[in-house]
């Protein structure tokens, strides 16, 4: 069972909960590294002097923050002053719904376990129905490997889960970028694409999504280490449909019937 | 990389991926283009004790020499302590299609999607002629609420992605397969099945929630603190003239938001509208330096190879970070 990363109390008012933080994702193999193609040997890197051409050892590097009107210097210990106080407290700061944060905002995501105090359980797992119940997000803040963080408080099941929450500055949002006009598409290109859509939605059934495509690598790899390679098809680039975009969604139409019937 | 379809594409032009997008027998030419911002938070240039802004070079240690970013392959490790190397073009081939089509399998219901498994967003641009059906398809799928569901494989991996549309543009939201999640069971948590809860704590939590409550969330709320108070102390040094540094104006980065400039571009060929101003690229580093990964375009370059290297958290780094995870991967005896 993996150990919890971080011991934390979630706090909501004058309520605290003891929780433990675990990561919800189970790392993707296979790992790599990056080599010197001529010789496989892991690369290193180091900083040199551009006009001695001389490696500039690692204590004696400052750092320099470049402004519009010039670059200013800070040291290592300056930096280190900028780091958030250490702090075991989630802070519950205000409940939004869902539908309030698009994905693109969505980090790394952690499971919040409780400890094994009878109270704590109690309290855990009623927040965690009381969050399920009126359907919202609480949004957090909280402190951890030297780093502040926003995140996203919700549950599943009986369960809280934390969300780490990306930037404002990280995340390029629509709304930034030009509005397009687009050729407009004729009415019955704009009926046959919704009937399209219709014709092909779902529901999500994610357990039957799977990466196929992992197993075929770890295969390849294998036997390229065995000196067992095979020659493999270029990968060939679709063409743009053929004909008219109107002919291309009926003859869609047309094949997805045909699907639903067999 | 993979080669786009389109020949004609400008070299500044730089996706992180072109194929096509599918829905039935209905094909687009289309781009991708991270929508994480990489020049966000702060970024450091390292310096000598003189000032200088220094070189970072990746070198090999067996040769003792620098090399250059197209010396660099990725290679994955072996049982045995070995290396394979493998090729972004070899993983493409063992799925052709999905390295260049993302199919779109079906459309579903956005509320089916839980936030645990959103990875990284980007946008779909289109490939420039090929605008009308992009249109549609965005329009179409605003209109009726609905998200597109594919896999397509990405630098040689497997991506689940759902394709959302937003004012006129498609935008693809890559996800975690179910593989990569752990359960709670797996971790294991306790079954609330165990726990004897009080209805009067739920109701009076559910209460103080609703009193809690926004309306909405003003993204500016999700602020780097730290990024803000180190630039505010680097204006008061500036103004005070403590430390500061000499540096030519040639060598200072690219302005923050070239991201939305270059994304930017992108639409505006598409539409064929008159191009915007561009700003100046980043000079290239002196003839005679050694071949060095270098100052300019360095913090792309940092990322690249942090994507080679499937670095967690990648996107939110800054320069230093990208380097100094990049140093940690590599440093694994």
């Amino acid at each position: 069972m993996p150990s919890s990363i971080f011991n934390a109390v979630l706090e909501f008012g004058e309520l605290e909960i003891p929780v433990k933080l675990y990561s919800a994702v189970e790392p993707r193999g296979p790992s790599f590294r990056l080599l010197h193609e001529d010789d496989a040997t892991p690369v290193r890197q180091r900083f040199v002097h551009p006009k001695t051409g001389e490696a500039v050892n690692h204590d004696a590097i400052r750092r320099g923050l470049e402004l519009p009107r010039g670059t200013v210097a800070f040291t290592d210990e300056e930096l280190a002053g900028f780091e958030p106080a250490p702090s075991r407290t989630i802070e519950l700061l205000e409940f939004v719904e869902p539908s309030a944060l698009g994905p693109a905002w969505y980090d790394r995501p952690y499971f919040l376990g409780p400890t094994p105090d009878p109270e704590a359980r109690r309290a855990y797992v009623a927040m965690a129905r009381a969050l399920a119940a009126e359907g919202k997000l609480g949004l957090v803040r909280w402190t951890m490997r030297k780093h502040s963080y926003r995140g996203a408080l919700t549950a599943r099941g009986d369960h809280l889960i934390l969300i780490s929450l990306r930037a404002a500055d990280e995340v390029v949002r629509v709304a930034e970028l030009p509005r397009p006009q687009w050729a407009a598409a004729s009415r019955q290109e704009h009926e046959m694409a919704r009937q399209l859509v219709g014709m092909l939605a779902g529901g999500l059934e994610l357990e039957q999504l799977r990466d196929q495509h992992r197993e075929r690598v770890l295969e390849y790899i294998k036997a390229k280490s065995e000196g067992r390679v095979r020659e493999l098809p270029a990968p060939h680039a679709k063409r743009a449909s053929a004909g008219e975009l109107s002919e291309a969604l009926a003859a869609s139409i047309a094949r997805a019937k045909e699907k639903k019937v067999a | 990389m993979p080669e786009s379809p389109d020949n004609t594409k400008s070299p500044e032009r730089n996706p992180l991926w072109s194929g096509t997008l599918s829905f039935g027998l209905v094909t687009i030419p289309v781009e991708l283009y991270p929508a994480i911002r990489s020049s966000a938070g702060v970024s450091f240039r390292m310096l000598a004790p003189d000032g200088t802004p220094l070189q970072r070079e990746y070198y090999c240690p067996q040769h003792e020499r620098s090399i250059s970013r197209d010396e660099i392959v990725r290679g994955y490790e072996l049982d045995d302590g070995g290396f394979v190397i493998v090729e972004d073009e070899e993983l493409d081939a063992l799925a052709p299609d999905a390295s260049r089509d993302i199919e779109l399998e079906r459309f579903v219901d956005p509320r089916e999607l839980s936030p645990l498994w959103f990875e990284r967003p980007y946008f779909l641009l289109p490939n420039t002629g090929v605008t009308k059906p992009y249109g549609l398809l965005a329009q179409v799928l605003e209109e009726t609420g609905r998200v597109g569901i594919a896999r397509f494989v990405l630098r040689g991996r497997q991506q689940l992605v759902a394709i959302i549309g937003e004012a006129g543009l498609l935008l693809a939201q890559t996800m975690r397969f179910v593989e990569q999640l752990r359960s709670a069971e797996a971790i294991g948590l306790v079954d609330a099945a165990s726990v004897e809860v009080d209805p009067a704590q739920v109701e009076a939590l559910r209460a103080r929630i609703r009193e809690h409550s926004s309306a909405s969330l003003d993204p500016e709320e999700l602020v780097d603190e730290r990024a803000a108070r180190i630039l505010a102390r680097a204006q008061e040094k500036l103004a005070a003239g403590e430390d500061v540094v000499e540096t030519e104006a040639k060598e200072r980065h690219e302005a923050a938001d070239s991201q939305i400039i270059d994304l930017a571009d992108v639409l505006a060929r598409s539409l064929a509208r008159p191009e915007p101003q561009r700003r100046p690229r980043p000079t290239q580093p002196p003839p005679g330096a050694p071949p060095s990964i270098g100052s300019d375009a360095s913090k792309q370059e940092l990322y690249e190879l942090a994507q080679e290297l499937d670095i967690e958290g990648r996107g939110r780094m800054s320069k230093t970070e990208l380097a100094e995870a990049i140093e940690r991967a590599q440093s694994r005896i």
